[in-house]
């Protein structure tokens, strides 16, 4: 049974030129103690799956379809007072403006020790321990606790909301893009720990990037959004072996790698879909180089190829031959009517 | 022209130095202190290379971009361009001298005026510069968005910028830039807000801007994925000064400075079976006021040893074309 259950979730913003579905029949499971990677690009939903279940949308916007079974619950379902119970508790986010979250007037120890307080019935002593330990945990010197937040560094900052995040020992961490906002070096660091605490302390964990490579060396399985779509989801392995879906496959091709220094990069023509004027079909035909008209007409399914790895395209028997194609530049050169659909056409 | 070593671009001494005032106290003692933003540069770009400039935030990168086509002045140095010293240019020799070298900023979302559409953005160094008649300047217009690959180019005139994805506006950038045919291209992070997908194409385009018109440029970027795809030659710079410089091949290969393998080290890869060696560094990157004695990077390098206390030590080759300035890393003779 999976710790979390993800099935045909729909998200609507209500926005002025009308409604607005930034995620649609969005599926997918996490075990307990495994890590997931949320991966695609900018508006193609993440942030709002995020915010969907841990049910933290804007007023604008709504779960307006399918389940998000959370130990065998729908969270979809639960009252706002259930959900604060469970927040932090069982669900904890830490997002890469988190570090503005932390309180300018309390010390970074007070805040934590509140946190705790909040949802658990033990003595400061107790929590101020428990601080200690969390802070060790992020690497972080205890003795730091008692400073305010404007005297941490941004990497010990997002250290210090990250162990704010832990600190009752959540089943399920969701990360958005934490560590955009900081230096390399440090941003490095945190990942490191991340999911070194992961392992740790076995709760689950949802990390959000834009980053493959990130995804690649942080989680055990990914998950691929495009225009509010899933497109393939599979065992990280899998995933970079044998990408099936062509976005996936013109991902992988744009994406410099220091390991590989001599290969070209390949673009993908064209831009990411405008969600207030979707293509009819799947999302991707106008930028895939393999679409024929059924990709332009119906919206492709989830196609299972393996046990736990899917493919929302037409043809997913032709995986292998679209994955040798899609490694010529001319593959993907641009045909004259892309991008007509696109966000800035 | 080019010097005679094959130096298009030569800079030498390069500072730059901001004041900073820190209380009531510290103006009465007339102490003033500074920010080394630049603290004595060198490096030199050949005629078509693209040299790379990279470093955390803070290390001096953007500021070095923007005196070298002289949005900023510096505080000394000179900066050979062509064998013509640029650094002191004023009137109207500057003014001729930016019709040469142009810069790209990071953000295709703040580099634009919302009220202008792009034929309005882009004529405008045109009308600065009183580039032919009317009908020339909708022509070269044209043709820079050709060049920036935004085409058909009517298609694009006469949008606004709320009209264009961050990938085309980037572009846009890059056609306001070629407008004026310059020499010499700084581009300041063009591709980090741009999403993967549109990311390689547009250094692509850089790539080839540089193979189609012999453009020489300095590429500034945090992310040494994108400046070891993108350039000949790639700096490092660490507070104000540059610590390792050669061909962007050999680097990744083998640094030789700390830091510099500490940043290649921190590149995540999209391998899940990859084992990255990282080079442990501790710490954040400081600020330029109150440097340390010696190697200003010895709070960070798990390697210092007594003299990194002591002596700032100087770039010196290893190989041709490969120094570093470094007490430890090569190994040296002396
Ligand atoms: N409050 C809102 N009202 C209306 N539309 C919204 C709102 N929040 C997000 N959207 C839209 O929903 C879509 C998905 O946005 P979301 O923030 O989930 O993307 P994301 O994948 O997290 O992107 P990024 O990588 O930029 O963070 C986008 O088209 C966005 O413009
Ligand atoms: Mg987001």
């Amino acid at each position: 049974m999976a710790l979390l259950d993800v099935h045909d979730v729909e998200v609507t913003y209500r926005t002025k030129e009308g409604p607005l579905k930034a995620a649609e029949y969005v599926s997918f499971q996490l075990k307990k103690g495994d890590s997931l990677g949320l991966i695609g690009e900018s508006g193609c939903g993440k942030s709002t799956m995020a915010k969907a279940i841990l049910r933290l949308l804007p007023d604008n916007g709504q779960i307006s379809g399918g389940e998000i079974l959370f130990q065998e619950q729908d969270l979809a379902k639960l009252s706002p007072k259930e959900m604060r119970k469970l927040r932090w508790k069982e669900l904890s986010l830490v997002t890469q403006s988190a570090m503005n979250s932390l309180n300018p007037v309390y010390t970074v120890g007070a805040q934590i020790v509140e946190a705790i307080r909040t949802h658990e019935a033990v003595s400061k002593r107790r929590a101020w321990e428990r601080a200690e330990n969390l802070f060790r945990l992020v690497n972080i010197e205890p003795s730091h606790l008692t400073n305010h937040p404007h005297e941490l560094s941004g990497g010990m900052k997002q250290r210090a909301i990250i162990a704010m995040a832990l600190c009752l020992n959540p089943s399920l961490v969701i990360a958005d893009e934490p560590t955009t906002a900081l230096d390399v070096i440090v941003q490095d660091r945190i990942l490191q720990q991340i999911v070194r605490i992961q392992k740790e302390i076995s709760s689950s964990l949802i990390y959000i990037s834009h980053d493959i490579s990130v995804i690649a060396e942080t989680c055990d399985y990914v998950v691929v959004m495009y225009g509010g779509h899933v497109m393939e989801t599979a065992p990280v392995r899998e995933f970079f072996r044998h990408p099936s879906h062509p976005y996936s496959l013109g991902m992988q091709n744009a994406f410099p790698n220091l390991e590989d220094v001599d290969s070209e990069l390949i673009s993908i023509p064209g831009y990411p879909p405008d969600l207030l004027n979707l293509p009819p079909g799947c999302r991707f035909s106008p930028r895939c180089p393999f679409a024929d008209s059924v990709c332009q007409e119906e919206r492709p399914e989830l196609h299972f190829i393996g046990t736990q790895h899917g493919t929302r395209c037409h043809f997913p028997d032709r995986a292998e031959a679209f994955r040798a194609q899609a490694k010529l530049p001319e593959t993907w050169t641009e045909r004259p009517a892309q991008g007509q659909r696109g966000v800035g056409a | 022209m080019t010097t005679a070593n094959g130096r298009f671009i030569e800079v030498k001494g390069l500072k730059k130095y901001f004041p900073v005032h820190r209380g009531f106290l510290d103006s009465l003692r007339s102490q003033s202190k500074y920010v080394k933003a630049i603290d004595d540069i060198d490096f030199f770009i050949k005629r078509g290379e693209i040299l790379g400039l990279a470093g955390e935030s803070g290390s001096g990168k953007t500021t070095t971009g923007e005196i070298m086509v002289r949005l900023q002045d510096p505080t000394a140095g000179d900066i050979f361009f062509d064998t013509i010293n640029v650094a002191d240019l004023q009137g109207r020799q500057l003014k001729e001298f930016r019709l040469r070298a142009q810069m790209i900023f990071q953000d295709p979302y703040e580099t634009f005026s919302p009220r202008l559409t792009v034929f309005g953005s882009i004529v405008e160094s045109l009308k600065v510069h009183r580039i032919g008649t009317s009908a020339e300047k909708v022509d070269r217009v044209k043709e820079a968005l050709t060049r920036a690959e935004l085409r058909p180019a009517e298609n694009f005139l006469y949008r606004y910028p709320h009209e264009l994805s961050g990938g085309q506006r980037q572009r846009v950038a890059i056609a306001r830039a070629m407008v004026v045919d310059p020499q010499f291209i700084v581009a300041d992070e063009p591709v980090s807000m741009l999403d993967v997908s549109i990311r390689a194409g547009v250094l692509n385009l850089l790539k080839r801007l540089r193979s189609d018109f012999g453009l020489t440029m300095l590429y500034v970027s945090h992310d040494l994925s994108t400046v070891t795809y993108l350039c000949d030659r790639q700096a490092t710079m660490y507070l104000g000064k540059i610590v390792e410089v050669g061909p962007s091949k050999v680097m990744v290969k083998g640094a030789h400075h700390p830091y510099t393998k500490a940043l290649f080290s921190a590149v995540p890869l999209p391998n899940p079976d990859a084992h990255r060696e990282r080079t442990p560094i501790e710490g954040e990157i400081t600020g330029n006021i109150d440097l340390p004695r010696g190697c200003r990077f010895n709070p960070r390098c798990p390697y210092a040893i007594d003299i990194c206390f002591q002596e700032e030590p100087d770039l010196v080759e290893s190989e041709p074309g490969h120094a570093t300035a470094c007490h430890v890393f090569p190994a040296r003779a002396d």
